[in-house]
């Protein structure tokens, strides 16, 4: 499972970045974090446009529309599989090669609280402001056009970028998918289809024994094993799938069914 | 009960979002596809802190 992950996180990669043989200028965003400020990007930052047009108009029906397709299709699978910027604190996590320095616990309403600060702030001041402090723009924006681009003198705002890349490679570092975790506004909405998304990680809790090594190995400290899959804190990477000791826990797609776990058949003493 | 009932509302759901979703996604696209489009690559310079 891990070194399939690891895969489609580099194909995702590879594809947001079909720009830079000119072959692709798409108007799709994709259903992950990144800066299509890049000057290789084939696709559009959802969070960006969701900004561009709160602060421009016109309502972004085009958007929303396929962010709820993204997510009824996968949930947050796509930032477990798919999202670059996930792809850089996984890389950070492996070097670091050791559990989490600090242990949190997770908060899903941190995520909304950025989106929502970000759309209004956005249609307040008419601007993309959040995208003059974003990580990911640093790194797939900025640092890139510094090379491209060389006639370009630093702005405020490049130190600012650096900044903020620097701070949060520092707190995956500290607190493995950080980002994901408490700040991405894009996972706030990707989250809210969790419960409801076609494609899914299903328990078996006739399977499971509770011996909680699920939960171990989390990279978003899910607490509770109910919760895994159906959390919108879970970023459905699958190292609960590997981790199970008695293959309890699956991916699957079910259109028709309920997004329900399975319960136990037997009542324990 | 509530799994049967949960069964029965949860596709239901996923249509409803479905039918929502993709009736967005094809009314607007026409408008709103090249307003993305414009966006993707564009460089700007006040959004990544470069000057010119």
């Amino acid at each position: 499972m891990g070194r399939l992950r690891w895969s489609t996180q580099l194909i995702a990669l590879v594809l947001v970045n079909l720009g830079l043989v000119g072959i692709l200028e798409t108007g799709v965003v994709c259903p992950f974090f990144y800066c299509h400020g890049c000057p290789a990007a084939a696709f559009g930052c959802p969070i960006g446009v969701l900004q561009t047009q709160a602060a421009l108009g016109p309502f972004p029906f085009y958007v929303l529309g396929s962010l709820g397709l993204f997510g009824l299709a996968a949930g947050r699978f796509w930032c477990g599989w798919g999202c670059p910027f996930g792809t850089v604190q996984d890389l950070v996590v492996w070097l670091r090669r050791r559990r989490d320095f600090v242990s949190l616990p997770p908060f899903a309403w941190t995520r909304l609280l950025v989106l929502a600060g970000t759309l209004v702030a956005a249609w307040i001041a008419i601007d993309t402001l959040f995208c003059k402090v974003c990580p990911a723009g640093s790194l797939f924006g900025a640092i890139p056009h510094r090379f491209v681009s060389p006639q370009l003198s630093f702005g405020t705002f490049f130190y600012v970028h650096i900044i903020t890349l620097v701070v949060s490679l520092v707190a995956f570092f500290l607190i493995g998918r950080f980002w994901c975790r408490y700040l991405c506004p894009l996972g706030g909405v990707l989250g809210l289809f969790n419960r409801v998304s076609i494609l899914k990680l299903k328990l078996d809790m006739d399977k499971c024994t509770d011996c909680g090594k699920c939960l171990t190995i989390c990279p978003t400290n899910i607490e509770k094993v109910g919760d895994i899959g159906g959390s919108s804190d879970c970023i459905r990477c699958g190292k609960c799938i590997d981790a199970c000791p008695t293959d309890a826990i699956r991916i699957s797609a079910c259109l028709w069914g309920p997004a329900k776990l399975h319960r136990k058949s037997t009542v324990s003493p | 009960m509530l799994r049967r009932n949960m069964s029965v509302i949860m596709p239901v759901i996923r249509l409803v979002l479905l039918s929502i979703s993709l009736s967005f996604v094809i009314a607007f696209a026409v408008d709103q596809y090249s307003l993305v489009q414009d966006s993707v690559r564009f460089l700007c310079i006040s959004c990544l802190g470069l000057g010119g």
